[in-house]
């Protein structure tokens, strides 16, 4: 049997001190995504190191920031007043992803950190650079209808799965990581690194580091946010597409917008292109078209997955639309 | 019809299940969890490639990892004398790999997860062959003419080609394509093996034939009949899964014997997929000739669909469908077949008759659209009479009322027939569509007993029979008939099943066990009344002849003089035995003849009926499919209980919907596993995809059938939801989708 401690530290410190002490420990939060990878082999650590009693479950605020422990679950954010209120593609984010019984005891710092779903990864039998660097990518010649379209290298073209970080992604919040020597606080656009040739690498993170919080910083017009999900079924399934936008509008022209996108990239993928393009333009579904447009244009497609590509941008413009409440034809 | 029924729970009345409560307190018991102490606990290795020989395998660090008692592998398997189906090879019984996922060892250990580790410490050595996966692949062995249980798949009826051809006529020729689907219940199979001495084996087993399962265990291991005992009190949902007789069923009991241990078996998730069967790839081409008025003048159904090396199973598509829905001259199918390195297919509910739907159906769209009809005026315009196969006259036919009742409860003439004109207020694209829906009535030959005993002051009776319930009803259906036949208040009736000491059952599949029990039942209980007119002397029923008496409310009594009665328990009373049995009489059964399941006796055709209405709405920006609305009105002969009935119907529509819009079984083409094995990937539907369903029945007795008039409920309700789902799509987008399922980058 794969045999492995568990150790249930309650804080900080002693976790980073308990993960740094065996070179495969892993951290264990709500299990959702950790768990299954034990039981298909695609990970067989010695150790795993509980980090869900460390007192890092709180939700507070203050004019500034929304603070949101590692450790709060995913219901316990989306169903948050405050977030519903001031930030509602989080909440929208949230609850268009898992189920509800999963969302019950993932975690923040979890969801952030959650594998790929693409099933050469999860398959032990098949090769994979993100589980088994240099083994090759299954993926590329095999069946990618899933897989990414922005962001991929010839090494991986793997999705980030998460719906709640495409959210974070628009929202520009903060990733807040303690190490032994103190705590670091990272934007979210530089927390994921492109793939390059590893894969395997998918964040700043070194050994012992730990997410211990995630800053969303407050701002007046993100009340003006959505979330649009596209997908092969109505619940319980991953984004094909998804887009996470914020509009700030002066009358009906676009002072300033944030869109993210989600189940096309191999990280949860800021579209600066299409925010440029919609500066000081009138809020028109041509223009959330053509920003659209521009963001796609450095899409590339596998045998499987060309559809994504407009689908992208149909996230898009519907996401557009209903945080700036522009209606369709 | 006028529901004469008086007692709560009779044939007729909604009632609940008998085994609800045990299910959903969890007392029941499935076959995995069998009260048989002392079990140890066995897990299946699996092929990672899909072909090739195993060069060697290697256990020895399996058999030292902590807790492991055998390992059962092709080497040390026992030779079998046949019983195995699914899979036409016996198990274990060379070192060739057909498959992927197939059966390459069975490690037995005290705990299940210690079984699974050793699993992986088996190092096999394969010599691999590039698998044929694609049915494309010019590599694939392709038969032109195959049969099916030994019949031929070919039908031809008139000179379909010059009507084809015939100048004038409005034509429709187009190709419809289905995935590999694949069952999942919600149970995994298992099986518990219990040797008792050398030759004396107790099994509990999830299946969908405890009689079928008796039997061939008893042969594969060469044991007495009478010394073999197969329990399955309640299986978790089948679909046609469970209906055959699998590989490890049989090194399940292989490994009892080796280990000289009980041991219980269960598939995982991944290993339904590979392991149980599934419902073949098919590509349909219809071609369709009408005239003007909307007379089929001729319909070409050709099937291509793909069979493994090590099964004989094929997906007939054309059988149930084109073959008998519509009344045309001239008819020609056409099948063939390619054998690709896959795991086994099976019967997966309405067999045939699900992908065979989608594309008549849909093709009756088409046609209905070409020739600027509404898609029911051309169902009405080539009703089928009298069966268009057989000529034979149907025993109960009341497709007309389905179409008539469902088309006015769904409000069908609302619909506009231009595609892609009507929109919500928040732009939803919106469209109506609708399907015949049919599936043949079967039955299979069985068994059952009626014994009745005295308590308190009347009487209470105790049928039984082999079978099995798979979550359709059978426990609830089978007291209800009783209660009916006998006339007696459900309270004093009990039905048992789902052992294989009580009388001889036929398989669930095909719909049959409704109809099937029926016949037996009924067959029993006319026995029971001989058996108590031997006791009738000195009563005011000497002498009677039995063609005049009948059950009435705890009394057999004179159909011609009605004060001539004697209570029943008076009769047991004067029997002075413990009970009085009725059993089935071999010579009321139907006789096999032609396809042996079918109930054939020349006379009728019987076949189940019904129409789908459906409604969508489609955004038009991000086309996923919502399924708002379903009206289906169904068919079925009596409705022997409106509540289970109505959810058979039900849930064959949600697995409809399934085959419509999400479900798709993905091989990988280099490697010939699936992969997508698991519920997050493969795309059941889940609850927010179900909307409004509604269920309706005709509910008209269908007396040539059986004593009761039921036909069975298991699948007609698949049947066309496909076809409607894509007719709506048509009529709400304009874009016709013809390869199933119907996913958003499909309708982009």
């Amino acid at each position: 049997m794969n045999d492995f401690s568990y150790t249930r530290p309650s804080h900080p410190t002693e976790a980073i001190s308990a993960l740094l002490s065996q070179s495969d420990a892993l951290y264990l939060g709500g299990g959702t995504n950790l768990i299954d990878h034990l039981k298909l082999g695609v990970v067989s650590p010695s150790q795993l190191v509980d980090v869900r009693y460390l007192g890092l479950d709180k939700i507070s605020s203050d004019s500034r920031a929304v603070t949101i422990g590692a450790g709060a679950t995913n219901s316990a954010v989306a169903y948050h007043h405050e977030i519903q209120n001031h930030f509602p593609v989080l909440s929208e984010a949230i609850l268009a992803g898992a189920s509800p019984q999963l969302r019950n005891v993932a975690t923040t710092a979890g969801n952030l950190l959650q594998k790929t779903r693409c099933t050469y990864f999860r398959d032990i039998h098949s090769a994979c650079n993100k589980r088994v660097p240099g083994s090759g990518c299954s993926a590329i010649a095999g069946f990618n209808r899933s897989h990414a379209i922005l962001g991929v290298s010839s090494a991986c073209i793997a999705t980030h799965p998460s719906d709640m970080a495409v959210a974070l992604t628009a929202l520009g919040a903060v990733i807040h990581v303690q190490d032994s020597s103190g705590v670091r606080k990272i934007p979210i656009e530089s927390f994921y690194v492109p793939y390059g040739e590893d894969p395997a690498k998918e964040n700043i993170l070194k050994r012992g580091d730990l997410i211990i919080a995630v800053e969303v910083p407050q701002t007046p017009w993100f009340v003006h946010s959505r979330y649009v999900k596209a997908r092969d079924r109505s619940s319980y399934e991953f984004a094909l597409a998804s887009a996470a936008v914020a509009v700030d509008l002066d009358g009906g022209k676009i002072r300033n917008s944030r869109i993210a996108l989600g189940g096309v990239a191999t990280k949860p993928w800021r579209a600066h292109a299409a925010e440029a393009a919609l500066v000081g333009q009138t809020a028109t579904i041509a223009a959330f078209r053509a920003a659209a447009e521009a963001e796609l244009a450095s899409a590339t497609a596998q045998k499987d997955n060309g559809y994504k590509i407009e689908l992208s941008k149909r996230v898009i413009v519907k996401a557009l639309q209903e945080a700036a409440d522009v209606r369709g034809a | 019809m006028p529901n004469q029924e008086k007692a709560t729970g009779a044939v007729g009345v909604p009632t609940r299940r008998t085994d609800g409560r045990e299910k959903v307190t969890g007392a029941a018991r499935y076959a995995a969890e069998a009260p048989i102490p002392k079990a140890a606990f066995g897990y299946i290795l699996p092929s990672t490639i899909a072909k090739g020989v195993i060069k060697s395998i290697d256990t020895s660090a399996a058999e030292k990892a902590i807790g492991v008692i055998a390992i059962l592998t092709p080497v040390n398997m026992p030779k079998l004398h046949g019983g195995h189906s699914g899979d036409t090879r016996a198990p274990f019984s060379d070192m060739n790999i057909l498959y992927a996922g197939q059966h390459v060892a069975v490690v037995v250990a005290d705990t299940p997860e210690r079984a699974r580790h050793a699993s992986s410490l088996i190092k096999v050595e394969y010599s691999e062959l590039k698998p044929v996966v694609d049915v494309h692949d010019s590599a694939a062995a392709l038969n032109e003419s195959p049969t099916f249980f030994g019949s031929p798949l070919g039908f031809s009826k008139g000179d379909a080609k010059s009507a084809l051809s015939a100048q004038g006529a409005t034509v429709v020729k187009q190709t419809y394509t289905t995935p590999i689907e694949t069952h999942n219940p919600m149970e995994m199979s298992a099986t518990v093996a219990l040797w008792e001495g050398d030759d004396k084996l107790v099994v509990w087993d999830s299946t969908q034939g405890v009689s079928n399962t008796h039997s061939s265990l008893a042969k594969a291991f060469g044991l007495k009949p009478e010394n073999v005992r197969v329990y399955c009190p309640y299986t978790g949902g089948g679909f046609g899964c469970k209906g055959e007789e699998w590989p490890h069923k049989f090194l399940t009991v292989a490994a009892a014997k080796l280990a000289k241990r009980p041991v219980r078996l269960a598939l995982t998730r991944a290993q339904m997929f590979t392991s149980s069967g599934h419902r073949p790839f098919c590509e349909q081409e219809i071609s369709l000739s009408a005239g003007a008025d909307g007379k089929i003048t001729g319909l070409r159904h050709f099937v291509l669909t793909q069979v493994s090396p090590s099964s004989s199973f094929i997906e007939t598509c054309a059988s149930g469908t084109s073959r008998v829905l519509y009344s045309t001259a001239s008819i020609e199918v056409v099948q063939h077949v390619k054998t690709m390195d896959l795991p086994p297919g099976t019967w997966m509910r309405a067999p045939g008759e699900t992908p065979g739907m989608f594309a008549l159906e849909s093709a009756m769209d088409e046609l209905a659209h070409e020739l600027k009809m509404d898609p029911v005026a051309l169902r009405l315009a080539n009703h089928a009479d009298v069966s268009p196969e057989s000529n034979l006259p149907w025993s109960s036919k009341h497709l007309k009322e389905c179409y008539a009742r469902g088309a006015e409860k769904f409000g069908w003439s609302k619909r506009n027939p231009i595609p892609a004109s009507t929109k919500t207020v928040d732009g939803k694209w919106v469209g109506y569509g609708m399907a015949s829906a049919t599936y043949p009535a079967m039955i299979f030959p069985g068994q059952a007993r009626v014994r009745l005993y005295k308590e308190g002051n009347g009487v209470r009776a105790v049928s039984a029979a082999a079978s099995q319930d798979l979550g359709t009803g059978t426990w609830t259906i089978g007291a209800q008939m009783t209660a009916t036949l006998l006339d007696l208040p459900a309270g004093q009736v009990k039905f048992e099943l789902g052992d294989s000491n009580l009388p001889t059952s036929g398989q669930s599949g095909g719909s049959a066990t409704a109809g099937s029990l029926a016949l037996a039942l009924g067959d029993a209980s006319e026995s029971l009344k001989a058996e108590l007119l031997k006791h009738a002397d000195g009563t005011p029923l000497a002498g009677i002849d039995i063609k005049d008496v009948h059950f009435q409310e705890g009394y057999l009594a004179s159909k011609s003089t009605p004060s001539a009665k004697v209570t029943l328990r008076d009769l047991v009373q004067k029997a002075g035995t413990e009970y009085v049995e009725g059993t089935t009489s071999d010579h009321h059964k139907y006789q096999p003849t032609g396809e042996d399941y079918m109930a054939n006796d020349g006379k009728f055709a019987f076949q189940s009926f019904g129409a789908h209405f459906v409604e969508v709405q489609i955004d038009d920006l991000l086309p996923m499919v919502k399924v708002t609305r379903v009206v289906s009105v169904m068919d079925i002969g009596r409705v022997l209980n409106p509540r289970t009935a109505r959810s058979q119907v039900q849930g064959g529509v949600v697995m409809g919907l399934g085959q419509a819009l999400t479900e798709d079984t993905h091989y990988d083409l280099r490697t010939g596993r699936p992969i997508n094995d698991n519920f997050a990937d493969y795309l059941a539907p889940v609850n927010p995809d179900i909307h409004s369903l509604e269920v309706e029945f005709i509910d008209v007795p269908d007396l040539h059938f059986n004593p009761i008039g039921c036909r069975g409920v298991g699948e007609i309700g698949i049947t066309g939801v496909a076809a409607a789902v894509a007719n709506a799509v048509f009529n709400a987008t304009g874009k016709r989708i013809r390869d199933l399922p119907i996913t958003p980058d499909k309708l982009l």
